[in-house]
């Protein structure tokens, strides 16, 4: 009997410790500031929204902490830091999204956050969250990074201008289960600005989270590499003439899935795609891209046609090249469904694709 | 119930009991499993022919992306300002759009009076790239509108889909020639074995284009 007492005791205080592991959340948003104030809410939002589905799906506890509003300053940010614990295989996500910028002088490629009274710099920010210790460290911050004057204001440019659970579970957990180690990214590079849409809210949180929906429903495998560099691609897509390149760092120790040599990127697809369904782009270049299909896709491989779940259309890929190339003013962006589609048995090029396009 | 038969009689109608329950069972389970194998039938026969209501929501975006792309290459075969090339891949597009038969009416105003021709798809985008204009300038002033698809005996889905085309034509910065024509395409959707694949799927085709009202 005390034997059965102790069995069920140990099963549920094991479960107990599983489930304690938890996901910190740090959400700072500069949401009264005038300019951006609004687009900073949006951002907030969005990224709750995602914190809370990716905890979910990794089966960890979260603990959120949103500094914005009347809170929104240093002094409350160093306070939380300074009694934050985490335990080794806890994970840290800090988010910043408000006003960046970069200076002369200031030897470091990510941006200084601007608290109105303090500049503090990401990446000292990302120094002191590694030393609690956490399994894996985030730290992502969506303002700008353009080099200031001393004497000057800081200028932000306000430009007012989609189941399988088990699959989607699959890629949270790559990202945020297996990696162990720290991430640094930024939304744009130094020198450069960071973009806002008066609706939508920052172009980089926007995108982040649109690449990560699209490779959580999509994709077979995610790791943060391909999932940042297609950030960066359709952050570069959607600004358009604007320049903003996001930057990341990355130490992991352990990556899900190492490349295999020659298998073509699912990222490098999507840009192709998207790059030539470009108006931007000059058409002596798009049909340049076209003439080179052949470095992705065997001759007449297959492509099927997405709206939501259902196939609707299937094409050869160069009736299908053809038509995104000559109606490129009217597609918005097209998005390659990864796990729907085949790469040949030479591993090097797609014989059947599956594709979503949004016009 | 029978609480107060002794252990032993239990044992003995038991045993009968639990054989007649068995065999009742099989019986049961056996129809059932019969029924449900000729309920599955039904339903493979069924889903075959039947679009549920989220798939031809699906199918008519799908159309509406069509339409787009067909007033899209009109646009520029139509257009002198754009490349041969662009013009020849917009023809080659457009065609692969319709049923090999389907026929385009075309319209023109003069004198207040409206004369329709009817021409083969092909001859039509040949005639379209070949205007004697020095410009033209072709476009669509409102949304396409397309109806739900509705289910014909034949087993196949039809709907009807109404462009708003304006055309402009000039002599060097003149405008020769203008009007405005609402045209309706018949859709097809139906069920059958790509000719290139080998796999059977629903397939949307575009067919005759019709004129049913010109004006300036």
């Amino acid at each position: 009997m005390i034997n059965k007492i102790i069995t069920i005791f140990l099963i549920f205080g094991i479960n107990f410790h599983i489930s304690a592991q938890t996901m910190h959340a740090i959400i700072v948003s500069n949401t009264e500031d005038a300019n951006i104030g609004k687009s900073c809410e949006m951002d907030q939002m969005m990224m709750i929204a995602e914190m809370n589905t990716i905890a979910k799906a990794i089966r960890y506890e979260i603990s959120l902490k949103i500094i914005s509003s009347g809170s929104f300053n240093f002094e409350n940010l160093e306070q939380f830091i300074k009694e934050l614990k985490a335990n080794e295989n806890d994970i840290i996500f800090f988010y910043y999204t408000g006003h960046g910028f970069n200076k002369k002088n200031y030897n470091d490629k990510y941006p200084i956050m601007d608290f109105n009274t303090v500049k503090y710099p990401l990446f000292m920010m990302h120094k002191k969250l590694k030393k609690k210790g956490a399994r894996l460290c985030i730290t992502m911050g969506d303002c700008c990074n353009n080099i200031i004057d001393k004497a000057k204001e800081v200028n932000k440019n306000l430009l007012v201008v989609e189941e399988n659970k088990d699959k989607k579970n699959k890629i949270y957990k790559n990202l945020f289960l297996k990696p162990k180690g720290d991430i640094i990214v930024s939304s744009s590079k130094r020198g450069e600005y960071s973009y806002v849409h008066e609706k939508k809210g920052s172009y980089f949180t926007d995108e982040f989270r649109k690449a990560l929906v699209y490779a959580v429903n999509y994709s077979n495998s995610l790791s943060w590499e391909n999932l940042l560099i297609d950030t960066r691609n359709r952050v570069i897509r959607i600004n358009q003439n604007k320049v903003q390149t996001l930057q990341f760092d990355l130490n992991l120790v352990s990556k899900p899935h190492p490349p295999i040599p020659n298998e073509p990127k699912y990222t490098d697809i999507n840009k192709y795609l998207n790059d030539l369904s470009d108006n931007n782009i000059s058409e002596s270049e798009r049909i340049l891209l076209l003439d080179n299909y052949y470095k992705y896709f065997k001759k007449n491989a297959r492509v099927d046609i997405f709206v939501g779940k259902i196939m609707t259309d299937m094409k050869t890929v160069e009736d299908f090249l053809d038509r995104i190339f000559l109606h490129a003013d009217k597609i918005k962006s097209i998005n390659l469904i990864e796990n729907k589609s085949k790469i040949s048995s030479d591993g090097k090029k797609y014989q059947q694709i599956a594709v979503q396009e949004i016009w | 119930m029978e609480k107060n038969i002794s252990k032993l009689q239990c044992k003995k109608f038991g045993n009968l009991k639990i054989t007649k329950f068995v065999i009742i069972l099989s019986f049961l389970c056996a129809f059932s499993i019969e029924n449900l194998n000729a309920q599955n039938k039904n339903l493979n026969v069924v889903e075959e022919f039947e679009l549920t209501d989220e798939e031809l929501k699906a199918f008519k975006q799908t159309t509406r992306d069509k339409i787009s792309e067909l007033e899209t290459c009109i646009k520029i075969i139509g257009d002198k300002k754009y490349s041969s090339i662009k013009k020849k891949k917009s023809i080659e597009t457009a065609l692969k759009l319709f049923i090999p038969d389907a026929k385009m009416q075309v319209s023109s105003l003069r004198n207040g009076r409206v004369s329709v021709n009817t021409f083969p798809m092909e001859t039509y985008f040949m005639r379209l790239k070949s205007l004697p204009y020095s410009k033209v300038k072709i476009s669509f002033y409102d949304l396409a509108y397309i109806s739900d698809f509705q289910k014909g005996a034949d087993g196949k889905y039809y709907a009807t889909a109404f462009i708003f085309q304006k055309f402009e034509g000039f002599y060097g910065d003149n405008l020769s020639y203008e009007d405005k024509t609402q045209k309706t395409i018949d859709i097809t959707l139906e069920l059958r074995e790509d000719p290139f694949f080998k796999k059977k799927r629903w397939v949307i085709l575009l067919g005759d284009v019709k004129v049913t009202e010109t004006k300036k």
